[in-house]
């Protein structure tokens, strides 16, 4: 194959075109390297006012005969260019802004922003392949062993650059590939409309073919510009989702750690509450004693309260640790009513639990968090009824199912605050009249519920009063041991 | 209420009377490591109350020198302490030889799931809330262990 011209004409403006381009073509590497990888061409002033004006005019300078003078053309030989004074000025201009690139480059693969290194690192390394392969080709095999078959294959040696850019992008979406890709086809339809119309044969055809060229042209640029909008409001909802996600786990962090600092003094002072009730500090008076009960009853409430918002933090994440294990029902029961006991007794309120001699309760849960439960209902029922009866009941609705039921004769609930009843922050306000409480806690009951394969509901009618039942399957009681 | 007097007092009773279960955990040695002052004193009256010989550490590294100095029969254990973790601690403990054996129960008031897995391994017995329990009932506890 052979690339000289012979023609004395074309070849000098051949050599000084490629010359022209070359500059540019430096030019545009350094300033990719330099914007790289913001979306914004946005250069400091000595780039503005120095770099681009220099390269400017060392590229029309490549135009005149101040860099080749002249062109020797010898039939059969390559041609031979004159080299005239200014391709110094060419040989500077160029090779400063290929150094200054690099340097730029391997500058931001050190950068401390570590997106950014991940990012120029392609960008370095298709440099580097293109610069050996053009030292291997055009100089090591072509100088030194004179082998020049290579040589015309130059421009491809760019290709490695330009893929391992493309590269960056697609990988690290720098730049959109959804607007690029939208970019390309627009231009290629607009381009095929344009060649259309130089095409056309009439004047009618050019009519309507350039009609068809306009319209494509503004559909193709409102296009791009809706897709960029679209980019832009995605780009923006990302990065406000990734905060949100960051603030959601520092409000996670201060509930575990505002519960676990106020778990310590209430542990101090439901333990030293329940020493002195117990006789640790001697005798006290029945009178003290009621006081002490129902600081204690209080202070209950105060640690069911910070567990529900601790819980509700930890389950909703899933980092609620279980320990599931066989227990018997009535025996949580039980345990959970005589907490109550002394409240409800302080309240006038008759109080009352009926479980069956026989009944089957052999469930598998996690007896603390099933104590929760019940307690978040019974806790309930005496907040809520002022006067009358608390029955706390166990029943067997059928062979493989025990039922806990807790009915009071409080205010009752209406079908629409029933509705959202065991939804997060849900409190029935309106007939109730208490605003009391976080409103975590039937939210939490019903989540407790589903991790033990349970259901939960209630019962109610406005000034009925209210049944709160929940249903766990048994386990097989032979297997208990 | 009266019911509990009742029992304290039986209790107390048959702790005198020093009932053929209860010796074992009459008299045995626990060592309490806990970085509360106020807990670590209340925890220490109750036992001593029911008749334990009590030990008493605040961080870590000074409970890892009792338990090796002393001859222990159970501890308890918070999992938030200072200098050295309850965990990291214990871990210690067991490589040491009269170490391996002694049950251990944490008492603490937050838990992670990778802290309990990694207590489980060190053969951590039980696990107590603080909330949750009353002093009585974290000895009823370590009764009920100690017994078997």
């Amino acid at each position: 194959m052979s690339y000289y011209f012979s023609d004395t004409f074309w070849t000098p403006w051949t050599i000084r075109l490629v010359m022209f381009f070359a500059v540019w073509q430096a030019l545009s590497f350094f300033l990719l390297v330099y914007v790289f990888p913001n979306e914004n061409l946005s250069v400091s002033k000595w780039v503005k006012f120095l770099v681009i004006p220099i390269a400017t005019l060392t590229s029309v300078l490549t135009l005149t005969t101040l860099v080749f003078s002249d062109v020797k053309v010898v039939a059969g030989s390559p041609p031979v260019p004159t080299p005239a004074p200014g391709i110094a000025i060419f040989a500077l201009t160029a090779i400063s802004l290929v150094i200054g690139g690099v340097i730029i480059m391997i500058k931001k693969t050190r950068s401390d922003d570590s997106k950014v290194r991940a990012q120029t690192k392609p960008l370095l390394y298709g440099f580097l392949l293109m610069f050996v392969l053009i030292i291997v080709c055009n100089f090591i095999l072509a100088v030194l062993f004179n082998v020049s078959s290579f040589v015309p294959l130059g421009a491809l040696f760019i290709l490695p650059f330009i893929v391992f850019t493309f590269y960056a992008i697609a990988k690290h979406e720098l730049l959109n590939i959804k607007i690029v890709t939208t970019e390309i086809l627009t231009f290629v339809l607009v381009i095929t409309a344009f060649v259309e119309i130089i095409l056309s044969s009439s004047f009618t055809e050019i009519i309507f073919r350039s009609g068809v060229f306009i319209a494509l042209m503004v559909f193709g640029v409102l296009l791009i510009r809706s897709i960029m909008r679209e980019v832009e409001h995605r780009e923006k909802l990302q990065v406000l989702s990734e905060k949100l996600k960051i603030v959601d786990k520092q409000k996670d962090e201060f509930v575990s750690m505002a519960a676990h600092e106020l778990r310590a003094p209430m542990t101090a002072i439901k333990g030293y509450l329940s020493m002195i009730m117990e006789g640790d500090a001697g005798e006290i008076t029945e009178k003290a004693r009621g006081f002490l009960a129902d600081a204690s009853v209080t202070n209950e409430r105060l640690i069911r309260l910070v567990n529900n918002m601790l819980n509700v933090s930890r389950i909703e994440e899933g980092r609620m640790v279980y320990q599931i294990e066989k227990d018997n029902m009535s025996t949580v029961v039980k345990s959970v009513f005589a907490q109550f006991t002394p409240e409800a007794a302080r309240k006038g309120l008759e109080f009352k639990l009926n479980i069956p001699r026989e009944i089957k309760d052999m469930v598998e849960v996690d007896s603390d968090r099933l104590q929760e439960v019940i307690a978040n209902l019974l806790s309930n029922a005496v907040k809520y009824t002022e006067k009358g009866l608390i029955e706390v009941r166990l029943k067997q609705p059928n062979p493989n199912t025990v039922r806990f039921e807790v009915e009071d004769t409080g205010p009752g609930i209406s079908d629409v605050e029933q509705a959202k009843l065991f939804q997060k922050f849900a409190r029935a306000e309106s007939s109730v009249g208490k605003t009391t409480g976080t409103g975590l806690g039937l939210y939490i009951c019903k989540l407790l519920m589903k991790k033990f394969d349970g259901k939960i509901g209630l019962i109610s009618k406005e000034g009925k009063g209210s049944t709160f039942w929940f249903e766990l399957p048994l386990v097989k009681e032979e297997s208990k041991k | 209420m009266n019911m509990d007097i009742d029992k304290s007092q039986t209790s107390d009773q048959s702790a005198a009377v020093a009932g053929p279960q209860d010796t074992k955990a009459k008299g045995a040695t626990i060592l309490f490591i806990e970085d509360d002052p106020l807990l670590l004193k209340m925890y220490k009256t109750k036992f001593e109350n029911e008749g334990f010989q009590v030990l008493t550490a605040e961080d870590g590294e000074e409970g890892l020198l009792m338990a090796s100095g002393h001859s222990i029969s159970l501890m308890i254990l918070d999992l938030m302490l200072p200098k050295l973790s309850g965990l990291d601690m214990l871990a210690k403990y067991r490589a040491e030889p009269n170490g391996k054996n002694v049950p251990v129960v944490v008492l603490t008031n937050l838990t992670h799931e990778e802290e309990i897995k990694r207590a489980k391994e060190l053969g951590v017995k039980e696990f107590i809330v603080k909330t949750d329990f009353t002093p009585s009932e974290v000895v009823l506890k370590v009764k009920e262990l100690l017994g078997k």
